[in-house]
């Protein structure tokens, strides 16, 4: 996750902390929420079921008094033959005897009560202005096609009928229950059907009855017939008219369908109905009516069930927000004491990079980690401002050694001659030298000058290491140099003689590899004597040619070292090319060496050129070679050009 | 430059690898100097695994040489090849100092 950038760490630690605590009350609530409702919900089902079932209970007991009743007179009218008017008689003291009675008749078999008598059913039934009688054997109601009459005869067995209309007869909504009696055969045994003994009951008294029956603010009932009809409904105009069915059609709900089905098939049940029944989001628990299949269910609203616990959630999460904002407030406060030392440190270190390294932090005592920062950064102060003194000091003493060692290398090299050319009256030979220095001062030397009108003296050396001791050691070498070839003695006795001054004392083991030679211009002899230096490269018309190995070793070590001399000729438009190992050993950027080979292939390009040519091509090729590799050595080159005598 | 130093008997076997320039050549010297700190008097510096020595570093092994040798001791090289024995060649130290074709030869003297 990445954070958004903050301009304060006490805000960020403050936010941070914040959403954590934000996260965990909000978890808190939201499991707490759900526990609850799993309880509200399980304890509703339980409350929702027994209300139900005793619900169901009370109205059978109704029901299930009708039913003996009838079922006692019917054994009576079979048992006992009445006449008429005590059959008058006895059914109007039920009706009258009992509350839950609305109408009652005993009805009987064509040409049974009276043999010229085709239908007879006296009906007595309540009504507003007492009770009523009705003889329902008329042609306008043909009472044997009605169903409380045809259901009991055929099934043979009592019936509870579904709620109707009874037009003709009662004139109201009722449910009857129709109990069937028989002749009575000679032995005692049940003979043939007889006729029924009916009790009606109204839908409305039912109604009422149920109303009665307190069920509490949060549920509402309602019942549904064998078919599935509502007799009584959460809406009026649904009485009668429709039944769960036809409201689940619809609806198009195929769950209302099966709570239907589920309603008349099973004997209790609590199901989730949702928002299928008006007044809302509800569970329905129901019980059904063993006496004649209805079911009886009881609606509760979510709303209602949940109100208390919603009520506690809100005020719940409104103490977390208020909790929330005293805690933001609180620890903001808090996380700000505890930054302000590092304010105080970000200050301080913003003075100290401009360069004011006098910080006071005295003001942060605290025994913490930023304690501990505050004096890291105090000790880091001083002991920055005392680095910065002795850097100070060393960086001029040190500027102070640089400058005189740049006078020392002006001098070094102001010993050795420069001015080229250097013998512009002479055609006979040309001479030229170049010393290249690496960045330390260093100990290359070369030396050249005419000994008379026919002879002309030089040589290249290399001391040995770098630095002021090579360059002292270098003076010295030239300083001998010149004082030994003055005296015109041959090249081998030149660096006998140096080498015997250099060795004496030598502790240092400094030593100094030099090539000497004396140049004849009118023959073009060449005498020399080498110690230890690189051969040098004669440049002959055709060829180049390497001079053999040194015949001796490094000037200035063994003090009975000998030097051999060596000579050859010169031509006329030959030269020889001296050279120190600063050129053969330049490195480039992938440590290789420049090498002989190269050095000897630049030769071979530059045969029969001047002398400053040739040593212009090898710098040129050395340089290009090394590309910005840095130089570890000096370079430097003598070239001693010979035209012969006849130019001179 | 790197430098592994070994014992054979009372023999240092100095044995160098890489280069040894006017830069390094003082840290060449450093380990010398401690190996003959240490009480050894004999060396033998191998230089198989050497590709360049510059003046510098001779002169380390002229100057070790010479306190070998005020110490009763000596030091030998070996092992020379390609650029370090042509710069041994023409300096004339394959002269002034022993010079070994192998080690197991130099150990051998």
């Amino acid at each position: 996750m990445k954070l958004p950038r903050f301009h304060s760490l006490a805000v960020e630690v403050t936010l941070l902390v914040m959403i954590g605590t934000s996260f965990v009350l909000a978890m808190v609530l939201a499991d707490s929420y759900r526990v609850s409702r799993k309880i509200i919900v399980a304890n509703a089902e339980k409350e929702a079921r027994n209300l139900a079932e005793s619900k169901a209970l009370t109205m059978q007991q109704e029901l299930r008094a009708v039913a003996e009743i009838t079922g006692n007179f019917a054994l009576c009218v079979e048992t006992v033959r009445l006449d008429q008017l005590h059959l008058l008689l006895l059914i109007r003291a039920v009706v009258t005897g009992q509350e839950e009675i609305f109408g009652s008749t005993v009805a009987f078999e064509p040409y049974t009560f009276e043999p010229k008598v085709r239908a007879f059913s006296p009906y007595f039934h309540k009504s507003p202005d007492g009770v009523k009688y009705i003889q329902l054997g008329s042609d306008s109601y043909d009472y044997f096609n009605k169903d409380w009459y045809k259901i009991p005869k055929q099934r043979e067995a009592a019936v509870w009928s579904e709620p109707y209309y009874d037009e003709g007869g009662g004139d109201v909504i009722m449910c009857t229950y129709s109990f069937p009696f028989y002749h009575l055969a000679e032995d005692g045994k049940q003979g043939e059907f007889k006729g029924v003994v009916t009790a009606d009951v109204s839908v409305n008294w039912l109604t009422e009855k149920l109303a009665s029956l307190h069920i509490g603010d949060s549920g509402t009932y309602f019942v549904i017939s064998r078919q599935g009809t509502f007799i009584t409904a959460p809406r009026e105009e649904w009485i009668m008219r429709e039944s769960v069915f036809s409201i689940a059609e619809k609806m198009g709900s195929k769950k209302l369908e099966k709570i239907g089905r589920e309603m008349l098939a099973n004997e209790s049940g609590f199901v989730d109905c949702g928002d299928l029944f008006p007044g809302g989001d509800s569970f329905l628990a129901y019980s059904r009516f063993k006496v004649n299949g209805w079911s009886l269910g009881v609606l509760f609203r979510k709303s209602r069930l949940f109100a208390p616990i919603e009520g506690l959630l809100r005020r719940s999460a409104l103490l977390g927000v208020a909790g929330a904002i005293l805690l933001f407030a609180v620890s903001l406060i808090a996380a700000r004491s505890v930054t302000k030392p590092l304010r105080r440190l970000e200050q301080a270190t913003a003075n100290v990079a401009t360069g004011h390294l006098d910080v006071d932090l005295s003001e942060i005592q605290r025994a913490d980690e930023i304690g501990r920062l505050a004096q890291a950064f105090a000790r880091m102060t001083v002991d920055l401002t005392h680095y910065i003194q002795q850097l100070t000091e060393a960086t001029a003493a040190r500027e102070r050694i640089e400058g005189e060692l740049s006078v020392a290398a002006r001098i070094q090299r102001s010993m050795l001659p420069s001015r080229f050319p250097a013998f512009p009256e002479r055609k006979d030979f040309d001479i030229h030298a170049i010393m290249e220095p690496a960045k330390e001062i260093g100990g290359d030397l070369y030396h050249f000058f005419l000994l008379d009108d026919n002879r002309l003296c030089f040589a290249i050396g290399d001391v040995s290491g770098k630095g002021v001791p090579a360059a002292l050691f270098m003076a010295v070498t030239t300083f001998l140099l010149r004082s030994a070839a003055a005296g015109g003695v041959p090249p081998e006795e030149i660096l006998h003689h140096l080498n015997r001054q250099l060795s004496k004392g030598n502790d240092s083991c400094m030593f100094v590899t030099m090539f000497c030679g004396i140049l004849n211009l009118k023959t073009g002899e060449l005498l020399y004597a080498n110690g230890g230096h690189n051969p040098p490269m004669l440049l002959r018309e055709k060829e180049v040619i390497e001079l053999g190995p040194p015949g001796g070793p490094v000037v200035g070590v063994l003090e009975e070292a000998a030097y051999k001399r060596e000579s050859l000729i010169m031509n006329p438009g030959e030269t020889l090319f001296t050279f120190t190992d600063g050129v053969t050993e330049a490195f480039n950027p992938q440590d290789e060496l420049f090498s002989e080979e190269r050095l000897h292939g630049v030769l071979q390009e530059m045969k029969g050129k001047s002398a400053p040519e040739i040593i212009e091509a090898v710098m040129f090729a050395v340089e290009s070679f090394a590309q910005d590799a840095p130089r570890a050595d000096d370079i430097t080159m003598l070239a001693v050009r010979y035209e012969g005598p006849g130019t001179a | 430059m790197n430098t592994i130093v070994s014992t054979v008997g009372t023999v240092a076997v100095v044995t160098v690898e890489g280069r040894i320039d006017t830069v390094n050549a003082p840290e060449f010297e450093l380990c010398m100097l401690e190996c003959m700190a240490k009480g050894h008097r004999d060396f033998i510096v191998d230089l198989s695994r050497l590709d360049y020595i510059s003046s510098a570093g001779l002169r380390i092994v002229l100057s070790v040489a010479k306190k070998a040798k005020a110490a009763g001791g000596g030091i030998a090289c070996c092992s020379l090849h390609g650029v370090v024995k042509k710069v041994f060649d023409v300096s004339g130290f394959a002269n002034i100092l022993p010079i070994y074709e192998s080690l197991d030869k130099a150990l051998g003297q």
